[in-house]
């Protein structure tokens, strides 16, 4: 996240991402519990492929 | 280390640019939103926080300051799930169909001294574990568009095993067993089991299906691991037939590339 700041582009970890996941998490509580299903309200764009050069270890700061 | 001190220390310190939250699940929207508000990124640990109102308010505050929010896990950032997706994006699977995962195992009292947090609203098998595969599935299909589920508890109560409080018991808040269908945007489906009741342990089973081949991820509660692609027959007892067209006959693209990174 801190070389996408850099590098001024969007991080692969979002919080978009994030929220999307919690959300399908919850509305599977609610399915759950209800007995019915749950539709989705939040969706993410498309999660970007990782550089298959990106290399985890370099320094970022 | 140049500086310690509170979460407070670290929100007025005017060096800090990125705070990292690693606070129980309880708090995590909490934390983030006061770091948002001090004017620092933040890095947080999953989930992103526990309700919908609170984890959107804190992405909102978040875009309206200019500021980033990146979410663990970072798992799906590494050679495993992300040769996975090189391989999918290459067509090597042709066109992905459904995926089934699975993480059971008899639950995390067996080794932690102080297991009741970990089957409290807000985890369970479910918020605890199951971003791992749930992010997993949402890098590799996209936007889930509708979820079904079952859930069980084994016990309402279950009992400390190791440690100082062993014997005392705790209550057991969400299932403590859920099977969760999930429907993509893409068409795909999800099958995906997640127990803290099951004798036998399996762990770490991410399988995607497609029209031309299925691929074995690794478990994406780690960076890396081994990857099978298996290729459909052409017919009951021959050899797998190759896929379809010289273009889809190159081998995937990165995946030496991609553990490279990680070794």
């Amino acid at each position: 996240m801190i070389r996408a700041i850099a590098e001024g582009r969007p991080h692969v970890a979002s919080g978009e991402v994030g929220y999307h996941v919690l959300d399908v998490m919850l509305s599977a509580e609610e399915s759950a519990a209800s007995g019915e299903f749950v539709t989705v309200n939040s969706s993410v764009s498309e999660v970007p492929v990782v550089p298959a050069d990106f290399d985890p270890l370099a320094r970022t700061v | 280390m140049p500086a310690s001190g509170t979460a407070q220390d670290v929100l007025d310190h005017p060096g800090v640019q990125v705070v990292v939250n690693l606070t129980i699940p309880a708090v995590h929207a909490e934390v983030s939103s006061a770091a948002i508000a001090a004017g620092k990124h933040v890095w947080t640990e999953k989930p992103l926080g526990l309700d919908r109102e609170s984890t959107a308010a804190l992405l909102t505050a978040a875009d309206e300051a200019g500021l980033r929010v990146g979410c663990a896990p970072d798992t799906v950032l590494g050679a495993g799930v992300q040769t996975a997706k090189r391989a999918i994006v290459d067509g090597l699977i042709g066109r992905p169909l459904f995926a089934q995962t699975s993480m059971q195992w008899q639950g995390p009292e067996v080794f932690h001294p102080n297991p009741a947090f970990l089957f409290a609203k807000g985890a369970g098998p479910l918020l605890d574990i199951g971003p791992y595969y749930f992010t997993t599935l949402v890098s590799l299909f996209g936007t889930v568009d509708k979820v079904a589920a079952m859930g069980l508890k084994a016990r309402e109560e279950r009992e400390i095993l190791v440690g100082p409080n062993a014997g005392q018991t705790f209550p057991v808040g969400p299932p403590s067993t859920i099977s969760v269908l999930t429907q993509f945007e893409g068409g795909q489906t999800g099958t995906s089991l997640v127990s803290f009741d099951s004798p036998l342990a399996r762990q770490g089973v991410v399988e995607i299906h497609g029209t031309e081949g299925s691929l074995v991820v690794p478990d994406p509660n780690t960076f890396e691991g081994r990857i099978a692609y298996v290729r459909p027959f052409a017919a009951f007892g021959e050899a797998p037939r190759s896929r379809s067209g010289s273009r889809s006959r190159r081998p995937v693209r990165s995946p030496a590339a991609a553990w490279a990174c990680w070794t």
